[in-house]
Parts: structure tokens; C-alpha cells; sequence
């Protein structure tokens, strides 16, 4: 008998981890079905599951640091939200698009966009969306399976799904309960000394093939505010960035004809005189200080007012 | 091919099923067969590499054999050594040199540039040419007899789990093992499965967690205070020794699966209580390889105090270069050269000062550690500026440490290097708690599904290559 048991130890090893895996899965569905998950889920839960407000802003790290809501809602008199989520690009953005959707229709979605949002070669950080695997959500499954290749045999394993988030549910009880405060915007400090402009302003900008599975992703969000009556509004905020071609970048053109054809506002602020004056308004080349985001927010809404007659603010 | 990678969770079972069901006679060809597939999967041509050096050696060290003067058998073994440390050098420190040689040039006005190579580094370069570099040597002083069969002493130089990146191995502890014939044992497997998932979890959980910190620390150390540059110091401290110990680990847990056994590399380095038991400790195959063909054929300690010195700098400086010819790796190997230097000096004018009490031994162990850690900076900086300005700032630049990606990651990394030191100091302790090497089998297994899934569970998959790969 021992021996039998000594000759199969292998074949109880990979049984105890499976079985150590569902328990561990029956144990976060559990927990999940009464918290949201913490650290960045919070926000993509917020998204997902409850958000109402009129005005959702979708992007990434710099979205989070440019768009004040309070001040958006003081302006315009409609509730908003910054969903901003680091290190994200447009399959992650067509994910939570599709979320808000079927539970509600916001008056506008503001896509938030950078450069080479349609020309990046991989999905981003998609990864992120691990936990929400095998859940139902078709797009966030395709976009896994799509990233993760062979991979993606692992993310039937729902301790690889949840692969440190385990930690941050343990610490999230011992350190003071973790909200989302300011709706959804983290500011950025004033750094010790301002960033130095990266100038590529002589530079040519050259011609570049916008990846087709980003470029879909974008004319689906496109299509799917449409379908739900919702104004799609697509900007970039700004860069302490000179960008090649003299400041008219063949991406943003690129991006500028694909909002045109598809009548969709786009507003472009990522050469903004302006800012390009002024370091002292960002905290790094790419992201605003608060100091930066107050002034980039009240012109957003200027910007924005300046186009009401097409997008019908008050 | 890397341990890390689902390329080799495909090729592992599937050549310890071969290896187990193939007749004993094809047993060797087969992992010479595979050895080869492992390191060409990589980058192919470079496997012509590894034959060269394997099959000049082996020439070398038959015809060390053959010749009875001694003036015949140096001459074979000068020719075969420059043949391989000339390979070494092209691709490894060729283009350091021709920069420095064009500096100096330009220094002299004089018009004339040698030309950079840019060549790809061969992956395990440094490790398999002294593996075989010291067979040949060891043929030439008659330690061991040269092996007769070319395949044998092939799959001895390319042996697919130490290949890239150690543990160095001697011949008289592998090539007898090529011989044996295999017998499977459960026991023995299953040991080989558990010193590899300890691997991993050093590898994925601490060193790849850690990993992201300590690159954006240490590549912008211009706009990180002095307390995240201690951090990352402290973090890439853990890192490189998870890194290196966990790769030699699972490469001892593969041979273990197949029946082999290697050097144990590390044995508990940061526990030493003097820099001279660190490096016993620390990649013990290349302290070794350093101590019987540098530091004894230059003298040893058998000559005057002066030259026993001078030898021991040197070894250290060498060895800090064969990790690649840059000033900081230089300055690495010196910085411990002179450690050790000031060892020999203490104990002999200072003999009675030594740790006695436990107290004793912890401030020992405390204070070797810190110096060991201080040497990293320079190991770890892209530049000797950039390492003294790190240096400076740690001192000097007091602040709010940085997060890197987020507390739980820094808060989790911290978990997991508890868990590693407490298990360093049981064994150091000889503590009788054991739990995946627990004699009753059940507890073994449920202690290693635990921890598989602990690995599963906080392992950042996204890391890259091992550290000394580039080495």
C-alpha cells in the first residue's frame, strides 16, 4: 500500500493544487460576490458594475492625473467620473465601454487618448482583467486569450487569475479601508525640479500602419456609443512633449481623419502652446501635476462649451 | 530556453518520459540530443559555438594524453586555451576594449578607430568555456583520465540544465555520472521536484517581484532619493542572489529528475559571518574554479605575505571582469578583493578578535551583509557615475520612499524574503523542521502543493531572463 502511495505521489501532488485551486476560487467568488475587489479594481469594479454618472472619462495614467471631475460637474452641471486606469490602451477601453453599456447610457464617454494608442504593437495591460476571466464577458476573454497565446491554458487556474490580488485582499484589511476618492482623479505632485522638454519638433513624422486590432477596438467604441445614443467625445491632453513633423504628428492626424469620418469631436491638446510654456504644470513629460490639471480641466470645459452646439452642453 | 518559460514546462516532461523509457545505450545521445535543442532554441548558429570548444578540448586533452614531455602537453594545452578564451574575449570583451583602446587613441590625437563588433553575447558563454577550460587542465596536471568518447564529453560540456548559467561543473563529478546507468527512483524524482519549485519560488516570487523596483530605481537614480536608492539597494541585494541561487537550484532539481547530481552553488551566502565565508558560499563553482586555476597557480597563500595579497586582488579583479569587461564590474571585484585583503590582515594582526558569543555572531553576520550589499551598487549601477552618485544620494538625500508599484508588491516581496531567510537560518540552525523535505510523505506533499500554489498565487510571470545569462 505504501508503496502504491509513494508510486502516485506525483499524480497527489498536481491533485492537491488543483484542488487548493478551486478552494481557493469557491473562496474569492464568495468574497467577491460581497466586496469589490481592492487596489485598481476598485475603479475597473466601479465601471463595471455600478457607475451612473452622465460623464465617464475613459483612458490611462495620464487621464487620471488630467480630468478634475468636481470641477467638470461644477461647470456643467452633469455628474462625472474619471476612469482612468494605468498603463491601459483601447481593448481595455472597448472592455469597459461594452460594461457601461449594457447596464446604462451616459450622456457623453470622453475617450482619452495618447499617440500611439492605434499604433502600439501589443493590447497593453490587459492582463489586469485576469480576475474577470471565464466570467461571461466575451471581449475580455478574447482579449486574454488573444495576449496570452498559449498561455492562456493557465487563466483556467484561479489562483493564476488572481495572482497577487490574493495579497491585496489580506492587506486590505489590515491597512484603512481603500475607497475612491476625488471620482476617480489622483493628483500628481509638483515634482522638486520640472521635467525637461523632450523636442522632436524637427524631427519628420514618419508614416506608421495603425495596428488593425487597435483601430477595430476604436471603431467599436465608436460604434457601440452610437448605437446607445451616447456623444463620444475623443481628446488628448497635454504633453511637455515637442512631437515630430512640427508638432502635426502622423498618429494624431491619423486618429484626426478616423474621428472626422466617423463624426466624432476630437479635441487635441497634447501641443497646447500653452502647456509646452510651462513645466511647472507637469509632474513628469507625459502626466500633469494638480497644479496643471486644475488649469487643463477649466480649458477642457471651454474647449468643450466651444463645441456645444454639436455636443449640446449648457 | 528558459526555466521560466512555458517552452520548457513542454520540454522538461517530455524529456524526463524519453529519457526513463529509452534503452540505456541511447540514453546519452538523447540528452546530448536534447542539451543541444535547449540552447539552440535560442539562437541556433550559436551552438556551433559550444561544439568548437567542446571538440577542441576534447582534441587537447586526448593529445595531452598521448604525449609523454611535458614541454608538448603545456604547448597543446596554451593552444587550446587561447582557442577558447579568444572566443570569449571576441564576444564578450572585445568591443569594452576597442573603446577604451579608441579613447586612449584619441587622447594621443592620433586618427585611427578600431572598429565595434556589436556581436549578440552567446548565452552561458563564460559558463561552459570554463567548464571545459578547466577539464583540459586538469587532464594536463593528470588529475583524471581524458574521456575516450567524443559524445560523452560533449553532453559533459553542454549538459542542457547547468548550461547557461552554471553550477560550473568539475569533471570528476559529472563525466563519472555519464557513465552510470540510470535507474529511476521515485524518491530521487520527486526530491529533484521539490529543490526546483523552491527554485521557482526564489526566482518568480522574490527575484521577478523585486525586479520592476529595482529597475526603476536604478536606471533613473537621478530623480530617486537617497531612501528608495537604499531600498532598491537592499531589494537587488535579494534579487541577484534569488535570481542566481534559484536558477541553480531548479537546474539541480532538472539533473536530480534525470539522475545527476551537481554542485550545491550556494549555500547560504547571506548568513556568513566574515566576506571570506561569503564567497565559500556564494557561487561556490566559480569560487572554486577561480581558487584552483588563478589563485594557486599564482602562488596561493604559500609565499610572502606581500604576493599572497597581490594574489588574492587579482583573482577577485578577474573575476569581477568575468562578468564582463566594464569598469563597474571591475571595480566590484576590487572593492571585494580589498575586503578580503583587509580579512587576511585582521586575522593576522588582530588573531583574537572574533565572534564568540551568538550576539556576536548575528553582528557579524549583520555587518557582512551590509559590506556585500554596499559592493552591489557597483554590480548593479549601468555606469561607475551613476554608481557613485547612488552612493552619494543614500548618504546624503533623505525622502519619501517610492512605491514602485504599489505597497502590496513591496509589502508581498517582503513576505517572501522572510519566508527565504527563515528557511536559510533553519538550515544554517540545523533546526528540525522540515516540511516539503519532511520524512513522513504526506506532509511533504501537502507542504508542496502549498507552496506550488503560494507560487502560482504571487509569482510575477512577467519577469525575463535570469541575471547571468548576460554573464
Amino acid at each position: 500500500m505504501k508503496n502504491n502511495w509513494l508510486k502516485y505521489r506525483l499524480f497527489f501532488l498536481l491533485a492537491a493544487v488543483a484542488l487548493i485551486d478551486s478552494c481557493f476560487g469557491i473562496l474569492v467568488d464568495f468574497y467577491t460576490a460581497k466586496h469589490p475587489l481592492p487596489g485598481d479594481y476598485l475603479k475597473i469594479e466601479y465601471l463595471m458594475k455600478s457607475s451612473d454618472e452622465d460623464m465617464l472619462i475613459i483612458g490611462s495614467s495620464v487621464t487620471i492625473n488630467a480630468y478634475i471631475p468636481q470641477i467638470m460637474e461644477d461647470s456643467l452641471g452633469l455628474t462625472c467620473f474619471n476612469g482612468g486606469c494605468n498603463s491601459q490602451t483601447l481593448p481595455f477601453y472597448q472592455c469597459m465601454v461594452e460594461r457601461i453599456l449594457s447596464r446604462y447610457s451616459p450622456s457623453y464617454i470622453v475617450l482619452s487618448m495618447r499617440k500611439d494608442d492605434l499604433f502600439d504593437g501589443s493590447l497593453g495591460f490587459i492582463n489586469l482583467l485576469k480576475p474577470y476571466y471565464g466570467k461571461g464577458y466575451a471581449s475580455i476573454d478574447y482579449f486574454l486569450d488573444k495576449q496570452n497565446g498559449r498561455k492562456s491554458i493557465f487563466l483556467h487556474s484561479n489562483l493564476y487569475r488572481y495572482n497577487t490580488i490574493g495579497c491585496r485582499i489580506l492587506l486590505h484589511y489590515l491597512q484603512s479601508a481603500e475607497k475612491i476618492s476625488r471620482k476617480g482623479f489622483e493628483p500628481h505632485a509638483v515634482p522638486k525640479y520640472p521635467p525637461t522638454l523632450i523636442n522632436h519638433y524637427e524631427y519628420a513624422s514618419a508614416y506608421r500602419p495603425t495596428n488593425p486590432e487597435l483601430e477595430a477596438c476604436f471603431l467599436k467604441i465608436v460604434d457601440l456609443c452610437r448605437q446607445s445614443g451616447v456623444r463620444l467625445i475623443v481628446t488628448s491632453p497635454p504633453l511637455y512633449i515637442k512631437l515630430p513633423g512640427q508638432g502635426n504628428s502622423y498618429e494624431f492626424s491619423v486618429l484626426e481623419n478616423l474621428c472626422k469620418a466617423h463624426d466624432v469631436p476630437f479635441i487635441n491638446d497634447s501641443q497646447s502652446a500653452f502647456f509646452l510654456s510651462r513645466p511647472d504644470l507637469f509632474h513628469d513629460n507625459s502626466h500633469l501635476n494638480y497644479r496643471g490639471s486644475e488649469i487643463y480641466t477649466n480649458r477642457f470645459i471651454n474647449e468643450l462649451r466651444e463645441k456645444r452646439a454639436e455636443l449640446s452642453f449648457k | 530556453m528558459l526555466f521560466n518559460s512555458l517552452h520548457f514546462l513542454g520540454f522538461f516532461p517530455a524529456v524526463c518520459i524519453l529519457f526513463r523509457i529509452l534503452p540505456q545505450r541511447y540514453r546519452n545521445l538523447f540528452l546530448l540530443t536534447a542539451s543541444y535543442y535547449f540552447y539552440m532554441s535560442w539562437k541556433p548558429v550559436y551552438g556551433l559555438l559550444i561544439l568548437f570548444s567542446s571538440f577542441v578540448t576534447w582534441i587537447a586533452s586526448i593529445y595531452i594524453d598521448k604525449q609523454s614531455e611535458r614541454k608538448a602537453k603545456k604547448k597543446i594545452l596554451v593552444i587550446s586555451l587561447i582557442a577558447n578564451f579568444a572566443v570569449l574575449f571576441v564576444f564578450k570583451d572585445a568591443d569594452f576594449f576597442s573603446t577604451l583602446i579608441n579613447q586612449i587613441l584619441g587622447f594621443a590625437s592620433i586618427r585611427m578607430q578600431l572598429p565595434s563588433m556589436e556581436l549578440l553575447l552567446p548565452i552561458g558563454i563564460s559558463f561552459y568555456t570554463l567548464q571545459v577550460t578547466a577539464y583540459v587542465i586538469d587532464v594536463y596536471r593528470g588529475e583524471i583520465q581524458p574521456e575516450r568518447s567524443f559524445l560523452r564529453y560533449a553532453l559533459f560540456a553542454a549538459f542542457f540544465p547547468q548550461l547557461v548559467a552554471g553550477p560550473i561543473e568539475r569533471a570528476k563529478n559529472l563525466l563519472p555520472q555519464f557513465h552510470r546507468e540510470y535507474r529511476y527512483d521515485g524518491k530521487v524524482f520527486f526530491d529533484g521536484i521539490k529543490i526546483m519549485a523552491w527554485g521557482y519560488f526564489m526566482k518568480l516570487c522574490i527575484a521577478d517581484r523585486l525586479a520592476p523596483y529595482v529597475d526603476a530605481v536604478f536606471n533613473n537614480y537621478q530623480i530617486h532619493n537617497g531612501a528608495s536608492l537604499l531600498l532598491g539597494t537592499f531589494f537587488f541585494t535579494f534579487q541577484i542572489f534569488c535570481d542566481f541561487a534559484g536558477y541553480s537550484l531548479i537546474a539541480l532539481g532538472t539533473a536530480k529528475c534525470l539522475g545527476f547530481d551537481l554542485t550545491l552553488n550556494f549555500k547560504r551566502p547571506y548568513l556568513s559571518p566574515d566576506i571570506k565565508t561569503f564567497w565559500r558560499r556564494w557561487h561556490c563553482s566559480l569560487s572554486s574554479w577561480f581558487a584552483d586555476y588563478v589563485y594557486i597557480p599564482l602562488g596561493g597563500n604559500r609565499c610572502t605575505l606581500y604576493r599572497h595579497l597581490f594574489n588574492l586582488f587579482i583573482t577577485f579583479v578577474i573575476s569581477g571582469l568575468w562578468h564582463g569587461a566594464n569598469w563597474t564590474f571591475l571595480i566590484w571585484g576590487a572593492y571585494h578583493g580589498l575586503l578580503i585583503i583587509f580579512y587576511v590582515l585582521k586575522n593576522r594582526l588582530l588573531p583574537e578578535i572574533k565572534a564568540h558569543s551568538p550576539f556576536q555572531t548575528i553582528i557579524s553576520v549583520f555587518f557582512t551583509l551590509i559590506i556585500v550589499m554596499f559592493g552591489w551598487i557597483f554590480f548593479r549601477a549601468n555606469d561607475v557615475e551613476g554608481a557613485f552618485s547612488i552612493v552619494k544620494k543614500i548618504f546624503t538625500e533623505p525622502g519619501m520612499l517610492y512605491r514602485g508599484n504599489g505597497i502590496p508588491d513591496i509589502i508581498l516581496a517582503l513576505f517572501c524574503i522572510g519566508l527565504l531567510m527563515f528557511k536559510e537560518i533553519k538550515d544554517e540552525m540545523a533546526w528540525n523542521i522540515h516540511l516539503i523535505h519532511n520524512k513522513n510523505e504526506v506532509i511533504s506533499v501537502i507542504s508542496l502543493s502549498l507552496l506550488i500554489s503560494f507560487i502560482i498565487l504571487s509569482a510575477n510571470f512577467s519577469g525575463g531572463a535570469f541575471i547571468y545569462f548576460q554573464f
